[in-house]
């Protein structure tokens, strides 16, 4: 079937089937920075935003995604690169399989809340797991995007 | 055998559609897709059609009827719920467990029909929503009917082609809410226990009504009746807290699972209930 929709600000049309996942629809599409961890939404590796909000693309079917707006760490950090110069000036990844959630997570969070403090950052970031880091870098790394924003 | 076809989608724009859609036996209802995106992943389910709610109008929405109860449409999502003023003044705790249910990608996807639907007590929705004493609106093509949460959770059950539309939550500006979770795993895990309190306290500080709800444990979320009555006519101190604790224990329908003896269940229904009682008497934000 296919499915129009806006992707990375760009009106798209994508064939799918009724059952695939959008995080398998977005990767054949050369969007791989979203992953497959856990399957079953509860890692935050597959992360996009659709609407505004994030969303564990494992779980959510492509053909819902009809008229809606999504975006992928790709477009997001193609539209503001501070994204990514937060990251790596505070050092806030290590095999970096977690990181484009956590980018998606916390670019959602400071277009809703433009002064959010240590605490919202930690409850945005419930769900996207890092194995590497402990957090509190990417803790900082959200303190300084949010604060730069 | 043959080889498994992929299912249609179907996104159903009202719910005359909707109904024409589910009629079919191997039709699956998505609304989140919180679980059955995960059943449909790993072949638990074949469905022939998915029918994903999402576009029906009818069941999206929270408004009031009257001044006593919020109607709730059943594909609002936890995050629309969290972020409800409506929601926020009137029943500040349902707030306020949404806002915490889960992850953020959950709450933007999780609807409270689906919650319903699905009855896994181990959610936060189904024991407060047990608890708020909320009633169900459920619709098939040739009728509707309302039904008490409580009954749909002992007895009831959805026939084929029915669909939860509408949940009703009646508001009271005297009624005062807790909802408790004991969680000893991470952050992610299910509680060991929840209980959800609503009481209801005159003015000489007595309780008339008083609704105990258990989740996490047994198969779906329960009321502890004889809790419930201990606490009426009584005033909500520690020691009768205590007693609703002991209370619930002594009836709360347990068996051993994959994560405690019955003894250690019983002791935590014990104490965890004890806790949301005393929480709830002393909840200072009673709806407007």
């Amino acid at each position: 079937m296919r499915v129009h929709l806006t992707l990375n600000g760009l009106p798209a049309e994508i064939t799918v089937s009724g059952d695939e996942a959008l995080l398998d629809t977005l990767r054949a599409a050369g969007m791989t920075g979203a992953k497959e961890g856990c399957g079953v939404g509860v890692c935050g590796l597959c992360t996009v935003l659709v609407d505004r909000a994030p969303v564990s693309s494992c779980l959510y079917l492509a053909a819902c995604a009809e008229g809606r707006d999504v975006w992928t760490v790709e477009g997001l950090t193609a539209h503001d690169p501070e994204l990514v110069n937060a990251f790596a000036s505070h050092e806030a990844l290590q095999c970096g399989i977690c990181t484009p959630g956590q980018v998606v997570s916390l670019y959602a969070l400071a277009q809703e809340a433009p002064e959010a403090d240590e605490a919202q950052i930690r409850e945005q970031l419930v769900g996207n797991l890092c194995r590497c880091t402990g957090y509190r870098s990417i803790i900082a790394a959200g303190l300084a995007y949010v604060a730069g924003h | 055998m043959l080889p498994a076809t992929e299912p249609r989608f179907v996104a159903p724009t009202s719910l005359n559609d909707a109904f024409g859609e589910v009629a079919s036996e191997r039709a699956l209802l998505l609304a989140g897709g919180t679980s059955v995106v995960q059943w449909i992943k790993s072949g638990l389910v074949t469905p022939d059609t998915i029918v994903y709610l999402g576009r029906v109008a009818e069941l999206s929405g929270i408004d009031r009827i009257g001044l006593t109860t919020l109607r709730i449409g059943a594909m609002v999502t936890a995050r629309e719920l969290a972020r409800s003023a409506l929601v926020q003044d009137s029943l500040p705790t349902l707030a306020q467990v949404a806002a915490r249910l889960g992850n953020p990608r959950v709450r933007a996807v999780a609807t409270v029909g689906g919650a319903i639907a699905l009855g896994d007590p181990r959610q936060d929705l189904p024991p407060l929503l047990l608890a708020l004493d909320a009633r169900l609106i459920v619709r098939s093509r040739s009728r509707s009917r309302e039904i008490a949460l409580t009954d749909y959770y002992q007895r009831d059950q959805l026939h084929s082609g029915e669909i939860v539309t509408t949940v009703l939550v009646p508001t009271d500006a005297q009624m005062r809410v807790a909802y408790l979770r004991f969680v000893p795993g991470s952050v992610a895990d299910h509680p060991r226990v929840s209980v959800a309190v609503s009481l209801r306290v005159n003015h000489g500080g007595s309780i008339e009504a008083a609704r105990i709800a258990l989740g996490a444990i047994g198969n779906a979320p329960t009321l502890a009746v004889e809790a419930q009555d201990a606490l009426r006519g009584r005033a909500p101190t520690d020691d009768v807290a205590a007693t609703a604790g002991g209370l619930a224990a002594a009836t709360a329908p347990l068996a051993r699972d994959g994560h405690g003896s019955v003894e250690y269940q019983r002791a935590m229904v014990e104490e965890w209930t004890r806790r949301a009682v005393v929480t709830a008497a002393s909840d200072a934000s009673p709806s407007a």
